[in-house]
């Protein structure tokens, strides 16, 4: 019930968000700095605190049994969705849910609700010229409002983070052809909101780091040397991105996580991602899963609405 | 199925409509990005959505000392700009564009070409 009516109230935040946005009407581009545009990565967050709507974003995945053999190989598929807006310049509110489907090996298939997640992040530092963005922020993953069925903890976990972007555009012109690739990344250190469960188990704090690797065709193509290459193919970022979790205390065991080769494809009013999420080892997963995302370019979609803070939006040169 | 058919339905349809409201970005340029070329009497940039003549959508050409060496003429038409040149000696040069698109959203970027 306390889930149910939380998620209500969410909502309703939204609408209200959405509702007075909608009466302002001045607009800024989204993820850049420079000449870079940093587009967003499906599995890392980006840096920026742009409008943003991820929907849905579809992971496939296997999770290994439990060292114990309590639990057996659990195939999971994930399918969740995340909006962000931009409240004060710089400075936005997001919240993702997701949905998971679990799949133990020789066992009935079960589903629910994973722990609502909300999420703050401010544009501390930019330097166009660098194409360098650093920004802070932080996520809390709500206790108790996801199913217990599909395992969501009961305790809340609060995950302060440093989020950064570099451009290599400000290379020297006998490196032309590296001035595309950019890197983004994120670093967080998860500290769940009780040290241990009733069954005895430990929550150890962990280490959240990842990054994404990228080499934009749009920037060569607009920036470095026309290569004449035609749609699709000129709208393509292919990327590399590390996905890593690093438990520091509590018995937590070993880094786990993904590193996950994929494209995203830029269109004008959406982006497709798709990765291939590769355990580094057998604590991770026993084989290799899929991720799918579409991230909708919100503010291109409904300009009037969205791309723009609620608060406080200084753009006049839009009105000249 | 019926609702991943209904999204599938709607990513598609925003993928591929034509007309858009969207962030102007760089289509392709003459002289054309990264080229090298005899001088030329014109920069002539084609953007990816149409721009408002207004002030911050400008053209600009700088030498390598970061002189501004155009004529300071800027044509816009539609989804292009233009701005004519002075003849340039052998060197690099950047072209710098800002553009301020029918929807509102603002961009900007720079290249270079290199005159023999």
């Amino acid at each position: 019930m306390i889930s149910f009516q939380f998620r209500r109230m969410v909502m309703a935040a939204l609408m209200s968000v959405i509702a007075w946005n909608s009466l302002t009407t001045k607009l800024q581009a989204h993820g850049f700095e420079g000449d870079r545009f940093f587009p967003p990565t499906v599995t890392t967050d980006d840096p920026f605190a742009t409008d943003e709507l991820s929907l849905p974003t579809i992971s496939f995945f296997n999770n290994p049994a439990s060292a114990d053999g309590t639990t057996p190989k659990t195939r999971e598929i994930d399918i969740s969705s995340e909006f962000d807006k931009e409240i004060f310049p710089k400075f936005a509110l997001g919240v993702t849910e997701t949905e998971i489907f679990q799949k133990p090996q020789g066992q009935t298939g079960m589903n629910g609700f994973d722990n609502l997640s909300l999420s703050a992040k401010y544009q501390l530092f930019e330097n166009g010229p660098h194409e360098f963005i650093l920004s802070i922020g932080g996520e809390i993953d709500l206790g108790g409002s996801g199913s217990k069925l599909i395992g969501a903890d009961s305790y809340s976990t609060y995950t302060p983070k440093l989020y950064y972007g570099k451009g290599f555009g400000d290379l020297p012109n006998a490196l032309k052809y590296l001035k595309p690739f950019a890197v983004t990344g994120t670093l967080g250190y998860a500290i769940p909101g009780e040290a241990g469960n009733s069954d005895g188990s430990l929550n150890p704090d962990v280490l959240q780091w990842g990054f994404a690797l990228e080499y934009s065709l749009p920037y060569l193509q607009q920036h470095v040397e026309d290569v004449e290459w035609l749609h699709p193919f000129k709208d393509i970022i292919p990327l590399v991105e590390f996905q890593m979790n690093t438990p520091v205390n509590r018995g937590g065991g070993f880094t786990t996580g993904t590193i996950n080769p994929g494209i995203l494809w830029e269109s004008k009013y959406c982006q497709i991602g798709a990765e291939a999420q590769i355990p580094i080892n057998s604590s991770t997963g026993p084989n290799v899963g899929a991720i799918f995302q579409v991230q909708f370019f919100i503010d291109d979609l409904f300009p009037k609405v969205f791309g723009h803070p609620i608060f406080f939006n200084n753009d006049k040169d839009a009105d000249k | 199925m019926k609702i991943f058919r209904i999204f599938l339905t709607i990513i598609l349809s925003l993928t591929f409509i034509s007309q858009v409201e969207a962030h102007a970005f760089l289509d392709h340029a003459e002289p054309k990005v990264g080229s090298t070329v005899v001088a030329p009497a014109q920069v002539k940039v084609w953007m990816t959505m149409d721009l408002m003549k207004k002030t911050f959508t400008t053209l600009q050409v700088f030498d390598a000392k970061g002189n501004e060496v155009d004529k300071k003429d800027v044509q816009i038409n539609e989804a292009t700009m233009m701005v004519s040149l002075p003849r340039l000696a052998a060197g690099t040069y950047t072209v710098t564009w800002k553009a301020l698109a029918i929807c509102g959203h603002k961009t900007s970027g720079t290249y270079m070409f290199t005159v023999q």
